[in-house]
């Protein structure tokens, strides 16, 4: 995938000459496709990464209704117990489940460990994952 | 048998800014993606701008992205990158400036693997308490860029020291047994450096030259952690 914020700029090389140069470098990490499994576990994990960092300020957010007294409270407990809402769990519980397994796979590589094994060991997150996921989902629904 | 190849090739000039020219191509399966690009340059546009040299994977100076991925076309062949009637989507390194059409800068890389001042000639077989298998010699380095182009880290930080210059740190700190320069801990030892890596391993799997830098870079991760432990608990030396 190649970006569309394409600019032009003074070659450092070969002064008087007029370079493209790639756009945005905030965005350019999101390109897993024709990749290996290892990009895939990068991007889902920072995907998962910033999700959770989102879920947090939620969390912090709802939490907040509690200074307003039980209604507000009671009110909230029940809209939480709708399945749209034990469906959002679930997708929280795949990001948990994500990025926590696939963080201890890349500090064990991070740490020189098991190197040559990152695809196996990417595959083995995605299976416990998603067996996890599975047992959470029926837990959720059928409480 | 030939077949019938659609060449996308994406161009750029500095006065005519950036387009994809289609240029349709009769080649045979077994020849290479970079025999197509020469024959479109004779046949059918010689304002078409790419660069090589051996056309055999040893001087580096090909790399482009083709259908998306890194490959060096000089041995890149047209049935391993498309079927016939298929299409060929070229495009210049990624991470780069491009100078023209397919050309890119690779002065930024070079400028890094200077850095780290690998030498040219080094040892070539495995040093001493290596597993043969084990072995992936930096000494094998085209200097491509393929690596460079693929990351996804350098695509979005333009410090980043990149694939094979940190490799070639191991191999300089390897060859000299363990000994870490000071120069060479100022490169890698840096938010720019090899702790910035996110071990998507893509460096490695587009490497014409099996050199594996995302190895040797967890490899150099996990002799500084040991270094930096070492000096934790106050060790000397
Ligand atoms: C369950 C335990 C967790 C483990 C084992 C873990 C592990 C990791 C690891 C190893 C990384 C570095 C990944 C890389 O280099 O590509 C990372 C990145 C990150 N983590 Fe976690 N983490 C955990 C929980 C969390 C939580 C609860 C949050 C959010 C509140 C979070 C947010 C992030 C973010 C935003 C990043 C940066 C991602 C990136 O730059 O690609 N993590 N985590
Ligand atoms: S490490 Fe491999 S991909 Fe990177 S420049 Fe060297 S040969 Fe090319």
């Amino acid at each position: 995938m190649s970006s569309t914020e394409e600019y032009l700029e003074e070659s450092k090389t070969y002064p008087g000459h007029k370079v493209r140069r790639p756009g945005s470098q905030v965005s350019r990490w999101f390109a897993p496709w024709k990749r290996g499994l290892g990009t895939w576990g990068f991007v889902l994990n920072r995907v998962a990464g910033l999700g959770l960092v989102l879920y947090l300020f939620l969390h912090l957010a709802v939490l907040s209704l509690l200074t307003r007294g039980q209604e507000g409270w009671d009110a909230f407990i029940t809209l939480a117990k709708s399945p749209l809402f034990l469906l959002l769990d679930v997708v929280l519980l795949a990001g948990i489940l994500g990025h926590g397994l696939n963080g201890l796979r890349v500090a064990l590589i991070g740490t020189g460990l098991l190197v040559r094994w990152h695809r196996p060991l990417f595959i083995a997150v995605a299976v416990i994952a998603v067996l996890g996921l599975v047992a959470g989902a029926l837990l959720f629904f059928s409480a | 048998m030939s077949w019938q190849i659609t060449y996308k090739i994406k161009r750029y000039h500095p006065d005519q800014g950036s387009r994809v020219d289609t240029f349709q191509v009769e080649i045979e399966p077994e020849r290479t993606v970079l025999d197509g690009i020469e024959l479109i340059w004779a046949k059918q546009d010689r304002t078409l701008v790419f660069r090589h040299a051996c056309h055999h994977a040893s001087c580096g100076s090909c790399g482009l992205v083709v259908n998306g991925v890194e490959v060096l076309p000089c041995i890149k062949l047209i049935q391993d990158a498309t079927t016939d009637g298929g299409t060929l989507e070229v495009e210049p390194l990624r991470n780069f400036p491009v100078v023209a059409d397919l050309v890119v800068d690779m002065a930024p890389f070079f400028e890094r693997m200077q850095l780290i001042g690998m030498p040219i000639v080094g040892p070539t077989g495995p040093l001493p308490g290596q597993e043969p298998d084990e072995y992936t010699a930096f000494e094998n380095c085209i200097e491509c860029g393929l690596c460079l182009s693929a990351c996804p880290v350098v695509a979005t930080d333009s410090k980043y020291l990149g694939p094979a210059a940190l490799a070639a740190a191991e191999r300089v700190i390897e060859v000299s047994e363990g000994r870490l320069s000071d120069e060479v801990l100022a490169a890698v030892d840096n938010e720019h450096g090899l702790w910035r890596c996110h071990a998507a391993f893509e460096c490695s799997e587009v490497c014409p030259s099996n050199v594996d830098p995302a190895g040797r870079i967890m490899a150099l991760r996990r002799r500084m952690t040991f270094e930096r432990l070492r000096r934790l608990v106050g060790a000397k030396g």
